[in-house]
């Protein structure tokens, strides 16, 4: 997987990556569940590119992000990640029907609407967006196009006509080209879901599948009379911190909970915000975290 | 009309005498032969030397990496079957790194040409030895000489009832253009192995060893044959013959998913229509 992500990312293809994590190393426990390829998935192909990653929490979240995730890739050219796991990408549960008159289709000639004559598949732009064509169309998008415009794309570094180069400005123009476009992916954030107690002793943080376990363990609390909340992450990458500082420093104790052995996401909140969220409940035995086990660590 | 002069003219990296410029050459005169216009035409390829010849091509070129050359070409013909789609790589990237990917397309038989640089070395990084050496062939990493069995591409492709399967040599650029522009015409897989001289870094199968042992195949030569065919692909050695060793018609792998020869797929909004219908199935 990591040369096609790095490869998309150097390319600037839209590409969208569902990523069903099972407990590793190598094989490690196949028909099982965890969730400890965060940081691979962060960090998968070498070089550095944005990406945008979202951890669905249930089905509804699964349907509505991963069209998210193709506005996303196809918006930014670049590659788009579902991170979700064995327990949730196996499960079968009923939902309500989807609203579809909401969801109109992505309409890749309204993104690719400034252009250059002749194209340019790596434009610079401010926004780091290069209008994107399809080869051998002719007679589409011409909107914006010559009707026989060529499309150059190459893994290797490029000038803006796509051909490799190693000419050392061309080599840094391009590179912030690529970084610059990770500010607007910022726009499409999905805040964080914040359930429960508005100033609780007790906050659960959990991403991706963990929401409905994490979620029930903390109304069971609350019956019992403990102020409690659950801020569940729906996207794990980028995160801005203004989405849930706020939430995080509101809490007496924050417990990350996450099933893998090393608290990946509590990491990453600490390295991008500096909160440093100091209990975790980590379940890595290969079974979904469900109610019982937190309540049992609680 | 297209002229060889839409098909541009630049500078290139390749030594002087290296038979990429041949096959070059070859390339842009089947392409205008054909009346193939740069827009209708999408060249990918992987690492390496011969990799680096759509860059030499005023057309459509996604030049991606090492051995990858041949999933990115099907997903581009998927995606859009009206554009001729066109492979250009070297033995290296071709027969090793991208192995199964050649196994893969051809029982796929998409309808795709592959042309394949062979100059049975690693010119790029500098004279490795390539799956194509010979068993003995003497470089700067096989110091003692190779000892794997060459790869046999032509023979392999038959054995495997390849669609089209084709050998060039680049000192024959007249033969070379017309096996180039069959290949293109032809309907399904097809595969040029270009042999070709690496003047740097194989100073065995150079031009005049080539040259002395290629021949081309005669005129009543049956091709559709595939029993003399895997005999004629599996000569090698003082004898090299040259031309279409195989050729069958078998069906094409977008012919069995009518949605893919209904026109490039970005043209075509999903149908949300349907998707209402699968949704409502389930009530």
């Amino acid at each position: 997987m990591t040369e096609t992500v790095s490869l998309a990312g150097m390319t600037e293809t839209p590409i969208v990556i569902v990523v069903a994590q099972r407990p590793g190393p190598s094989t490690g426990l196949p028909t099982r569940t965890e969730q400890g390829d965060l940081e691979f998935v962060l960090h998968s192909g070498h070089g550095e590119f944005p990406r945008a990653i979202f951890a669905p929490g249930d089905v509804e979240q699964a349907f509505h992000l991963t069209r998210m995730a193709f506005e996303v890739a196809q918006k930014y050219n670049t590659p788009v990640f579902i991170l979700t796991d064995q327990f949730l990408a196996d499960s079968y549960r009923s939902v309500k029907p989807f609203d579809l008159d909401e969801l109109k289709p992505i309409d890749p000639c309204a993104i690719s609407s400034v252009a250059a004559d002749p194209h340019l598949t790596y434009l610079l732009t401010d926004s780091g967006i290069s209008p994107r064509i399809f080869p051998g169309m002719s007679s589409w998008c011409v909107k914006a196009f010559s009707s026989q415009e060529l499309v150059v794309a190459d893994s290797d570094e490029h000038t803006q006509d796509g051909h490799l180069s190693e000419d050392l400005s061309v080599r840094v123009s391009m590179v912030e080209k690529r970084l610059r476009k990770l500010d607007g992916i910022k726009h499409y954030l999905v805040n964080p879901e914040f359930t429960g107690d508005r100033e609780p002793d007790l906050l659960f943080v959990c991403w991706g599948s963990t929401r409905g376990s994490t979620i029930e363990a903390a109304e069971r609390l609350r019956g019992k009379g403990r102020l409690v909340a659950t801020l569940h992450f729906p996207q794990v990458w980028p995160l801005a911190a203004g989405g849930f500082l706020g939430k995080l420093m509101s809490a007496q104790e924050t417990v990350a909970v996450e099933s893998n052995a090393t608290g990946q996401f509590a990491r990453l909140i600490r390295r991008e915000t500096g909160f440093h969220i100091k209990r975790t409940i980590l379940r890595y035995d290969g079974l979904p975290i469900t109610p019982e086990y937190i309540l049992a660590r609680i | 009309m297209v002229s060889l002069a839409d098909y541009g003219d630049y500078e290139t990296a390749w030594c002087p005498g290296c038979g990429n410029h041949s096959i070059l050459k070859a390339m842009k005169q089947a392409l205008v032969s054909l009346e193939l216009e740069p827009y209708q035409v999408l060249f990918v390829s992987g690492i390496g030397q011969a990799a680096k010849a759509p860059h030499y091509l005023n057309t459509n070129v996604f030049n991606g990496l090492h051995g990858r050359s041949l999933p990115v070409a099907t997903g581009a013909k998927l995606c859009n079957s009206e554009l001729k789609v066109i492979v250009e790589s070297g033995d290296g990237c071709n027969y090793g790194e991208g192995g199964n990917h050649f196994l893969a397309t051809i029982r796929r038989n998409i309808d795709i040409t592959l042309i394949v640089h062979d100059n049975q070395v690693y010119g790029l990084t500098k004279g490795q030895a390539s799956p194509t050496s010979e068993t003995g062939f003497v470089t700067k990493n096989q110091p003692e000489g190779v000892f794997s069995q060459p790869f046999n591409p032509v023979e392999v492709a038959v054995a495997m009832n390849a669609s089209f399967v084709a050998r060039g040599f680049s000192g024959k650029i007249d033969h070379l253009s017309g096996l180039i522009q069959t290949a293109i015409n032809h309907k399904g897989f097809s595969l040029v192995d270009v042999l070709q001289p690496c003047v740097s870094f194989n100073k065995v199968n150079t031009f005049g060893w080539y040259n002395q042992r290629c021949y081309t195949l005669p005129d009543d030569y049956d091709a559709t044959n595939r029993e003399s065919a895997l005999k004629k692909a599996s000569e090698w050695g003082e004898r090299i013959p040259i031309g279409i060793i195989y050729q069958n018609q078998r069906p094409v792998y977008e012919d069995h998913y009518p949605f893919i020869m209904k026109g490039p797929a970005a043209k075509r909004p999903p149908d949300v229509g349907k998707f209402q219908q699968i949704i409502d199935s389930y009530k």
